[in-house]
Protein backbone atom coordinates (compact mmCIF):
# COMPACT_ATOMS: atom_id res chain seq x y z
CA UNK A 1 0.00 0.00 0.00
CA UNK A 2 1.26 3.41 -1.37
CA UNK A 3 -0.03 5.53 1.91
CA UNK A 4 1.34 3.15 4.46
CA UNK A 5 5.09 2.78 2.69
CA UNK A 6 4.68 6.87 2.67
CA UNK A 7 3.69 6.77 6.06
CA UNK A 8 6.69 4.25 7.33
CA UNK A 9 9.07 7.09 5.80
CA UNK A 10 7.39 9.47 7.33
CA UNK A 11 7.47 8.15 10.66
CA UNK A 12 11.46 7.25 10.17
CA UNK A 13 12.43 10.39 8.48
CA UNK A 14 10.60 12.36 11.89
CA UNK A 15 12.45 9.88 14.11
CA UNK A 16 15.93 10.53 13.13
CA UNK A 17 15.39 14.05 13.09
CA UNK A 18 14.34 13.96 16.78
CA UNK A 19 17.30 11.36 17.57
CA UNK A 20 20.02 13.28 15.70
CA UNK A 21 18.78 16.74 17.71
CA UNK A 22 18.04 18.51 15.08
CA UNK A 23 14.08 18.62 16.41
CA UNK A 24 13.41 18.93 19.83
CA UNK A 25 10.00 18.96 21.61
CA UNK A 26 9.38 22.73 20.60
CA UNK A 27 8.55 21.13 16.71
CA UNK A 28 6.05 18.68 18.90
CA UNK A 29 4.25 21.40 20.15
CA UNK A 30 3.98 23.46 16.76
CA UNK A 31 2.61 20.26 15.41
CA UNK A 32 -0.21 20.07 17.77
CA UNK A 33 -1.51 23.50 17.10
CA UNK A 34 -2.34 22.26 13.87
CA UNK A 35 -5.90 21.18 13.29
CA UNK A 36 -8.68 21.56 10.55
CA UNK A 37 -8.87 25.12 11.53
CA UNK A 38 -5.07 25.57 10.59
CA UNK A 39 -4.68 22.22 8.72
CA UNK A 40 -0.85 24.36 7.33
CA UNK A 41 0.15 25.87 10.36
CA UNK A 42 3.32 23.88 10.07
CA UNK A 43 3.95 24.76 6.64
CA UNK A 44 3.56 28.70 7.41
CA UNK A 45 6.00 28.34 10.43
CA UNK A 46 8.77 26.72 8.42
CA UNK A 47 8.48 28.65 5.58
CA UNK A 48 8.09 31.98 7.77
CA UNK A 49 11.31 30.23 9.58
CA UNK A 50 12.90 29.88 6.34
CA UNK A 51 12.30 33.78 4.92
CA UNK A 52 13.38 35.18 8.15
CA UNK A 53 16.84 33.21 8.53
CA UNK A 54 17.80 33.94 5.06
CA UNK A 55 17.43 37.72 6.07
CA UNK A 56 19.21 37.17 9.57
CA UNK A 57 22.13 34.98 7.79
CA UNK A 58 22.50 37.76 5.21
CA UNK A 59 23.08 40.62 7.57
CA UNK A 60 25.17 38.55 9.41
CA UNK A 61 27.33 37.77 6.76
CA UNK A 62 27.42 41.89 5.85
CA UNK A 63 28.04 42.76 9.37
CA UNK A 64 31.27 40.66 9.48
CA UNK A 65 32.61 41.71 6.33
CA UNK A 66 32.92 45.28 7.19
CA UNK A 67 35.70 46.80 9.19
CA UNK A 68 35.60 47.87 12.01
CA UNK A 69 33.10 44.74 13.31
CA UNK A 70 30.06 46.17 15.03
CA UNK A 71 29.87 43.36 17.82
CA UNK A 72 26.84 44.36 19.41
CA UNK A 73 25.25 44.47 16.26
CA UNK A 74 26.29 40.64 15.74
CA UNK A 75 25.27 39.93 18.82
CA UNK A 76 21.67 41.32 18.04
CA UNK A 77 21.21 39.24 14.99
CA UNK A 78 22.52 36.12 16.35
CA UNK A 79 20.02 36.81 19.58
CA UNK A 80 17.15 36.61 16.88
CA UNK A 81 18.18 33.82 15.01
CA UNK A 82 18.61 32.20 18.12
CA UNK A 83 15.12 33.31 18.93
CA UNK A 84 13.38 32.19 16.44
CA UNK A 85 15.13 28.73 15.71
CA UNK A 86 14.17 27.77 19.32
CA UNK A 87 10.69 29.19 18.52
CA UNK A 88 10.38 26.10 15.95
CA UNK A 89 12.18 23.78 17.65
CA UNK A 90 15.75 23.66 15.41
CA UNK A 91 17.84 22.49 17.92
CA UNK A 92 20.77 22.27 16.51
CA UNK A 93 21.03 25.79 15.08
CA UNK A 94 20.41 27.23 18.69
CA UNK A 95 23.23 25.32 19.98
CA UNK A 96 25.52 27.06 17.06
CA UNK A 97 24.09 30.08 18.48
CA UNK A 98 25.08 30.47 22.06
CA UNK A 99 28.47 29.57 20.54
CA UNK A 100 28.25 32.39 18.42
CA UNK A 101 27.52 34.51 20.83
CA UNK A 102 30.43 34.10 22.98
CA UNK A 103 32.96 34.41 20.07
CA UNK A 104 31.01 38.04 19.46
CA UNK A 105 31.16 38.94 23.11
CA UNK A 106 34.80 37.88 22.64
CA UNK A 107 35.04 39.94 19.34
CA UNK A 108 36.46 37.27 18.19
CA UNK A 109 36.41 37.75 14.47
CA UNK A 110 37.60 34.56 13.30
CA UNK A 111 35.16 32.68 15.69
CA UNK A 112 32.21 34.21 14.67
CA UNK A 113 33.44 33.55 10.75
CA UNK A 114 33.85 30.29 12.06
CA UNK A 115 30.02 29.88 14.12
CA UNK A 116 28.62 31.77 10.76
CA UNK A 117 29.80 28.93 8.56
CA UNK A 118 28.77 26.46 10.68
CA UNK A 119 25.26 28.07 11.26
CA UNK A 120 24.85 28.38 7.74
CA UNK A 121 25.55 24.58 6.89
CA UNK A 122 23.20 23.32 9.91
CA UNK A 123 20.45 25.76 8.36
CA UNK A 124 20.07 24.38 5.26
CA UNK A 125 20.40 21.11 6.55
CA UNK A 126 16.99 21.70 8.35
CA UNK A 127 15.42 22.95 6.09
CA UNK A 128 16.12 20.55 3.53
CA UNK A 129 14.78 18.06 5.83
CA UNK A 130 11.73 19.92 7.51
CA UNK A 131 10.80 20.61 3.09
CA UNK A 132 11.45 16.68 2.71
CA UNK A 133 9.20 15.90 6.00
CA UNK A 134 5.83 18.09 4.36
CA UNK A 135 6.49 16.39 0.67
CA UNK A 136 6.21 13.45 2.32
CA UNK A 137 2.97 14.55 4.32
CA UNK A 138 1.38 15.95 1.06
CA UNK A 139 1.97 12.82 -0.23
CA UNK A 140 0.41 10.96 2.21
CA UNK A 141 -2.43 13.40 1.76
CA UNK A 142 -2.54 12.86 -1.65
CA UNK A 143 -2.36 8.89 -1.98
CA UNK A 144 -5.21 9.21 0.01
CA UNK A 145 -3.89 9.26 3.93
CA UNK A 146 -4.98 11.53 6.87
CA UNK A 147 -2.86 14.64 7.99
CA UNK A 148 -1.40 14.74 10.98
CA UNK A 149 -3.29 16.49 13.96
CA UNK A 150 -6.31 14.89 14.84
CA UNK A 151 -8.66 16.06 12.38
CA UNK A 152 -9.76 13.32 10.67
CA UNK A 153 -12.99 13.45 12.48
CA UNK A 154 -13.49 16.70 11.40
CA UNK A 155 -12.74 15.34 7.88
CA UNK A 156 -15.31 12.41 8.41
CA UNK A 157 -17.89 15.07 9.20
CA UNK A 158 -17.54 17.02 6.59
CA UNK A 159 -17.48 13.88 4.24
CA UNK A 160 -21.16 12.53 5.37
CA UNK A 161 -22.53 15.86 5.09
CA UNK A 162 -21.35 16.93 1.49
CA UNK A 163 -22.48 13.14 0.65
CA UNK A 164 -19.46 13.21 -1.57
CA UNK A 165 -16.00 10.84 -1.79
CA UNK A 166 -13.32 12.35 0.23
CA UNK A 167 -10.43 10.18 0.29
CA UNK A 168 -10.50 10.53 4.24
CA UNK A 169 -13.29 8.50 4.76
CA UNK A 170 -11.21 5.36 3.75
CA UNK A 171 -8.67 3.44 6.41
CA UNK A 172 -4.91 4.69 4.95
CA UNK A 173 -3.85 1.16 6.31
CA UNK A 174 -5.98 -1.20 4.08
CA UNK A 175 -8.51 1.26 1.69
CA UNK A 176 -11.39 -0.13 3.83
CA UNK A 177 -14.70 1.97 4.07
CA UNK A 178 -14.55 3.61 7.92
CA UNK A 179 -17.83 3.47 9.32
CA UNK A 180 -18.35 6.41 11.98
CA UNK A 181 -17.64 4.47 15.06
CA UNK A 182 -14.20 3.44 13.77
CA UNK A 183 -13.33 6.81 13.23
CA UNK A 184 -14.53 7.92 16.82
CA UNK A 185 -11.14 6.16 18.03
CA UNK A 186 -8.98 8.57 15.97
CA UNK A 187 -6.51 5.70 15.18
CA UNK A 188 -4.14 5.68 12.90
CA UNK A 189 -4.57 2.09 11.36
CA UNK A 190 -8.07 0.19 11.88
CA UNK A 191 -8.39 -2.18 14.09
CA UNK A 192 -7.88 -5.17 12.43
CA UNK A 193 -5.03 -3.71 10.41
CA UNK A 194 -3.38 -2.43 13.50
CA UNK B 1 -29.94 38.50 -9.69
CA UNK B 2 -31.94 35.49 -9.37
CA UNK B 3 -33.73 34.55 -6.07
CA UNK B 4 -33.42 30.92 -6.39
CA UNK B 5 -36.34 28.58 -4.49
CA UNK B 6 -34.33 28.05 -1.40
CA UNK B 7 -37.27 28.40 1.37
CA UNK B 8 -39.16 25.75 0.01
CA UNK B 9 -37.16 22.86 -1.03
CA UNK B 10 -35.36 23.03 2.52
CA UNK B 11 -38.59 22.99 4.47
CA UNK B 12 -39.72 19.89 1.75
CA UNK B 13 -36.51 17.98 2.80
CA UNK B 14 -37.71 15.03 4.59
CA UNK B 15 -34.55 13.71 6.06
CA UNK B 16 -31.94 15.82 7.95
CA UNK B 17 -29.25 14.59 6.26
CA UNK B 18 -30.67 15.74 2.97
CA UNK B 19 -31.25 19.18 4.54
CA UNK B 20 -27.77 19.58 5.85
CA UNK B 21 -26.56 18.72 2.64
CA UNK B 22 -28.75 21.00 0.67
CA UNK B 23 -27.74 23.69 3.23
CA UNK B 24 -23.91 23.06 3.17
CA UNK B 25 -24.67 23.60 -0.62
CA UNK B 26 -26.00 27.42 -0.32
CA UNK B 27 -23.67 27.94 2.29
CA UNK B 28 -20.81 27.02 -0.46
CA UNK B 29 -23.07 28.65 -3.07
CA UNK B 30 -22.84 31.97 -0.27
CA UNK B 31 -19.22 31.62 -0.44
CA UNK B 32 -19.26 31.18 -4.08
CA UNK B 33 -21.60 34.37 -4.83
CA UNK B 34 -19.84 36.43 -2.50
CA UNK B 35 -16.65 36.19 -4.64
CA UNK B 36 -18.90 37.33 -7.64
CA UNK B 37 -20.18 40.26 -5.62
CA UNK B 38 -16.63 41.61 -4.68
CA UNK B 39 -16.19 42.15 -8.18
CA UNK B 40 -19.55 43.73 -8.24
CA UNK B 41 -20.51 47.60 -6.63
CA UNK B 42 -24.04 46.14 -5.59
CA UNK B 43 -24.16 46.86 -1.87
CA UNK B 44 -28.16 46.20 -1.95
CA UNK B 45 -27.71 42.90 -3.86
CA UNK B 46 -25.32 41.35 -1.33
CA UNK B 47 -28.10 42.47 1.75
CA UNK B 48 -30.63 40.95 0.24
CA UNK B 49 -29.08 37.79 -1.12
CA UNK B 50 -27.31 37.31 2.23
CA UNK B 51 -30.74 38.06 4.47
CA UNK B 52 -32.24 35.43 2.11
CA UNK B 53 -29.60 32.61 2.97
CA UNK B 54 -30.08 34.00 6.90
CA UNK B 55 -33.46 33.14 6.01
CA UNK B 56 -32.79 29.85 4.57
CA UNK B 57 -31.01 28.43 7.35
CA UNK B 58 -32.87 29.66 10.03
CA UNK B 59 -35.82 27.82 8.17
CA UNK B 60 -33.12 24.55 8.18
CA UNK B 61 -32.56 25.28 11.76
CA UNK B 62 -36.08 25.77 13.39
CA UNK B 63 -37.30 22.59 10.85
CA UNK B 64 -34.37 20.09 11.66
CA UNK B 65 -35.49 17.61 14.49
CA UNK B 66 -32.66 15.75 14.98
CA UNK B 67 -30.36 16.10 17.70
CA UNK B 68 -27.21 15.48 16.26
CA UNK B 69 -24.22 18.00 16.05
CA UNK B 70 -24.42 20.75 14.05
CA UNK B 71 -22.54 19.82 11.46
CA UNK B 72 -18.95 20.95 9.74
CA UNK B 73 -20.60 22.94 6.93
CA UNK B 74 -23.18 24.95 9.40
CA UNK B 75 -20.49 26.13 11.71
CA UNK B 76 -19.40 29.87 11.76
CA UNK B 77 -17.70 30.05 7.43
CA UNK B 78 -15.06 32.19 7.62
CA UNK B 79 -15.82 34.90 5.42
CA UNK B 80 -14.21 38.50 4.56
CA UNK B 81 -16.44 41.13 6.82
CA UNK B 82 -18.24 44.02 5.54
CA UNK B 83 -15.30 46.18 5.79
CA UNK B 84 -12.81 43.89 3.92
CA UNK B 85 -15.43 43.81 1.19
CA UNK B 86 -16.33 47.18 0.44
CA UNK B 87 -12.44 47.28 0.86
CA UNK B 88 -11.85 45.30 -2.00
CA UNK B 89 -14.69 46.52 -4.00
CA UNK B 90 -13.67 49.73 -4.16
CA UNK B 91 -16.07 51.42 -2.09
CA UNK B 92 -15.45 53.73 0.30
CA UNK B 93 -16.34 52.80 3.79
CA UNK B 94 -16.32 55.40 6.63
CA UNK B 95 -16.42 52.58 9.21
CA UNK B 96 -13.47 50.52 7.33
CA UNK B 97 -10.73 50.42 9.89
CA UNK B 98 -7.05 51.47 8.60
CA UNK B 99 -4.69 49.20 10.48
CA UNK B 100 -2.12 49.12 7.83
CA UNK B 101 0.78 48.71 10.41
CA UNK B 102 -1.31 46.76 12.43
CA UNK B 103 -1.64 43.19 11.95
CA UNK B 104 -5.39 42.46 12.96
CA UNK B 105 -6.90 38.94 13.20
CA UNK B 106 -10.40 38.69 14.01
CA UNK B 107 -11.93 35.22 15.80
CA UNK B 108 -15.77 34.87 15.99
CA UNK B 109 -14.85 34.38 19.87
CA UNK B 110 -18.00 33.96 22.84
CA UNK B 111 -16.26 36.07 25.68
CA UNK B 112 -14.38 39.22 23.32
CA UNK B 113 -11.53 38.58 25.11
CA UNK B 114 -8.75 41.30 23.17
CA UNK B 115 -5.28 40.62 23.93
CA UNK B 116 -3.07 42.89 22.99
CA UNK B 117 1.08 40.83 21.89
CA UNK B 118 3.81 42.89 21.10
CA UNK B 119 7.03 40.64 18.95
CA UNK B 120 9.35 41.86 16.88
CA UNK B 121 9.77 39.05 15.77
CA UNK B 122 7.44 37.61 12.76
CA UNK B 123 7.95 33.90 14.01
CA UNK B 124 7.12 34.64 17.10
CA UNK B 125 4.22 36.82 16.30
CA UNK B 126 2.94 34.03 14.41
CA UNK B 127 3.46 31.33 17.72
CA UNK B 128 1.67 33.57 19.92
CA UNK B 129 -1.24 34.82 17.65
CA UNK B 130 -1.98 30.98 17.15
CA UNK B 131 -1.54 29.62 20.70
CA UNK B 132 -3.98 32.55 22.06
CA UNK B 133 -6.25 31.89 19.06
CA UNK B 134 -6.67 28.00 21.13
CA UNK B 135 -8.13 29.89 23.95
CA UNK B 136 -10.64 31.91 21.50
CA UNK B 137 -8.73 35.25 22.06
CA UNK B 138 -9.23 38.07 19.78
CA UNK B 139 -5.79 39.27 18.95
CA UNK B 140 -4.08 41.95 17.50
CA UNK B 141 -0.60 42.00 17.40
CA UNK B 142 2.20 44.52 16.13
CA UNK B 143 6.18 44.35 15.22
CA UNK B 144 7.18 47.55 18.21
CA UNK B 145 6.03 49.13 21.68
CA UNK B 146 5.34 52.15 19.74
CA UNK B 147 2.60 50.88 17.55
CA UNK B 148 1.27 49.12 20.74
CA UNK B 149 1.37 52.48 22.23
CA UNK B 150 -0.51 53.60 18.87
CA UNK B 151 -2.59 50.81 19.53
CA UNK B 152 -3.55 51.32 23.33
CA UNK B 153 -4.36 54.90 22.35
CA UNK B 154 -1.46 57.30 23.75
CA UNK B 155 0.40 58.45 20.91
CA UNK B 156 -1.55 59.39 17.69
CA UNK B 157 -4.87 57.25 18.37
CA UNK B 158 -6.12 55.09 15.07
CA UNK B 159 -8.85 56.64 15.91
CA UNK B 160 -9.86 53.20 17.45
CA UNK B 161 -11.47 52.17 21.56
CA UNK B 162 -9.88 49.42 21.63
CA UNK B 163 -10.63 47.44 25.26
CA UNK B 164 -7.58 45.59 25.29
CA UNK B 165 -7.95 42.50 28.51
CA UNK B 166 -4.35 41.66 28.52
CA UNK B 167 -0.78 42.58 27.18
CA UNK B 168 1.69 39.80 26.39
CA UNK B 169 5.37 41.57 25.24
CA UNK B 170 8.42 40.40 24.22
CA UNK B 171 11.35 41.90 26.25
CA UNK B 172 14.56 42.16 24.00
CA UNK B 173 13.18 44.88 21.54
CA UNK B 174 14.51 47.50 19.69
CA UNK B 175 13.62 50.96 20.53
CA UNK B 176 11.47 49.98 23.25
CA UNK B 177 11.97 47.06 24.83
CA UNK B 178 9.34 45.51 26.74
CA UNK B 179 10.40 46.38 30.20
CA UNK B 180 9.84 50.22 28.95
CA UNK B 181 6.71 49.75 27.51
CA UNK B 182 5.50 48.01 30.81
CA UNK B 183 6.55 51.32 32.50
CA UNK B 184 4.56 53.58 29.75
CA UNK B 185 1.87 50.91 30.56
CA UNK B 186 2.08 51.20 34.48
CA UNK B 187 2.31 55.36 34.28
CA UNK B 188 -1.12 56.04 32.13
CA UNK B 189 -4.28 56.14 34.14
CA UNK B 190 -5.99 54.91 31.49
CA UNK B 191 -4.17 51.79 30.92
CA UNK B 192 -2.53 50.80 34.59
CA UNK B 193 -5.35 48.12 35.10
CA UNK B 194 -4.65 46.64 32.21
CA UNK B 195 -2.63 43.01 32.65
CA UNK B 196 0.99 42.85 31.32
CA UNK B 197 3.00 39.49 31.16
CA UNK B 198 6.61 39.70 29.77
CA UNK B 199 8.15 37.11 27.36
CA UNK B 200 12.03 36.52 26.78
CA UNK B 201 14.31 33.71 25.67
CA UNK B 202 16.68 34.93 28.21
CA UNK B 203 16.53 33.44 32.28
CA UNK B 204 17.84 36.83 33.93
CA UNK B 205 16.93 36.76 37.42
CA UNK B 206 17.42 40.54 37.62
CA UNK B 207 15.43 41.06 34.84
CA UNK B 208 12.81 39.20 36.07
CA UNK B 209 13.27 40.85 39.34
CA UNK B 210 12.81 44.81 37.86
CA UNK B 211 9.81 43.42 35.54
CA UNK B 212 8.02 41.78 38.31
CA UNK B 213 8.62 45.11 40.60
CA UNK B 214 7.34 47.56 38.16
CA UNK B 215 3.68 45.42 38.00
CA UNK B 216 4.04 42.90 35.69
CA UNK B 217 1.86 40.06 36.09
CA UNK B 218 3.75 37.03 34.92
CA UNK B 219 7.44 36.68 33.00
CA UNK B 220 7.34 33.89 31.07
CA UNK B 221 10.25 31.95 29.37
CA UNK B 222 10.34 31.49 25.73
CA UNK B 223 9.63 29.45 23.64
CA UNK B 224 5.77 29.93 24.88
CA UNK B 225 3.33 26.85 24.95
CA UNK B 226 0.09 25.97 25.32
CA UNK B 227 0.59 25.23 28.93
CA UNK B 228 2.04 28.72 29.60
CA UNK B 229 -1.37 30.17 27.49
CA UNK B 230 -3.59 28.51 29.95
CA UNK B 231 -1.73 29.97 33.26
CA UNK B 232 -2.65 33.30 31.51
CA UNK B 233 -6.67 33.17 31.75
CA UNK B 234 -5.88 33.76 35.45
CA UNK B 235 -5.09 37.54 34.70
CA UNK B 236 -7.38 37.95 32.05
CA UNK B 237 -10.52 40.20 33.29
CA UNK B 238 -13.32 40.15 30.77
CA UNK B 239 -14.81 43.71 30.63
CA UNK B 240 -17.69 44.66 28.90
CA UNK B 241 -17.56 47.17 25.83
CA UNK B 242 -19.21 49.43 26.57
CA UNK B 243 -18.31 51.00 23.63
CA UNK B 244 -18.63 48.06 21.23
CA UNK B 245 -22.58 47.67 21.41
CA UNK B 246 -22.03 44.33 18.63
CA UNK B 247 -19.96 42.93 21.09
CA UNK B 248 -21.75 42.34 24.10
CA UNK B 249 -24.31 39.61 23.65
CA UNK B 250 -23.55 36.97 21.16
CA UNK B 251 -27.19 36.16 20.72
CA UNK B 252 -28.65 37.43 17.76
CA UNK B 253 -32.41 39.06 17.45
CA UNK B 254 -34.32 37.64 15.39
CA UNK B 255 -37.69 39.08 14.22
CA UNK B 256 -41.08 37.21 14.09
CA UNK B 257 -40.59 36.61 10.30
CA UNK B 258 -37.20 35.54 10.70
CA UNK B 259 -35.19 38.46 9.49
CA UNK B 260 -32.52 39.14 11.57
CA UNK B 261 -33.01 42.92 13.45
CA UNK B 262 -29.90 44.90 12.17
CA UNK B 263 -28.04 46.92 14.59
CA UNK B 264 -27.05 50.21 12.89
CA UNK B 265 -23.82 49.84 15.27
CA UNK B 266 -23.16 46.59 14.34
CA UNK B 267 -21.43 44.61 10.89
CA UNK B 268 -23.38 41.79 9.95
CA UNK B 269 -21.53 38.90 9.32
CA UNK B 270 -22.71 35.63 8.51
CA UNK B 271 -20.60 33.31 9.84
CA UNK B 272 -21.89 34.27 14.06
CA UNK B 273 -25.18 32.35 13.99
CA UNK B 274 -26.41 31.32 17.53
CA UNK B 275 -27.57 27.70 17.18
CA UNK B 276 -30.25 27.58 19.41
Amino acid sequence: MEVVRLQQQLIELTNSLFQEGFLDDQFTQLQMLQDASNPDFVQEVVNLFAEDSERILAELTKALEIEPVDYKKVDAYVHQFKGSSSSIGAQRIKAVCVDFRAYAEAENREGCRQALQQIKQEFFLVKNKLEALLQLEQQILAAGGRKKGGDGLQKLQQADVANTAVPFNLWACCQQDVSWERAATNANFCSSCA
Amino acid sequence: MSTAPIDTSLARAPHSNERYSLASSYADLASHRNKEQVASTHYLTQVSFLRTLIRALCITMAASESDREVPEALKPIEILSWSDQRKSAGLSNSEAVTLKSVEEVNTPSLTEVHVLAVDDSVLDRKMIERLLRTSSYKVTTVDSGNKALEVLGIEGSLGLQINISLIITDYCMPGMTGYELLKRIKETSALKEIPVVIMSSENVPNRIQRCLEEGAKEFIMKPVQLADVERLKSHIQSTCHIDQPSSLCNKRKFGSDGFEVQNPGRRPRLGELAVA
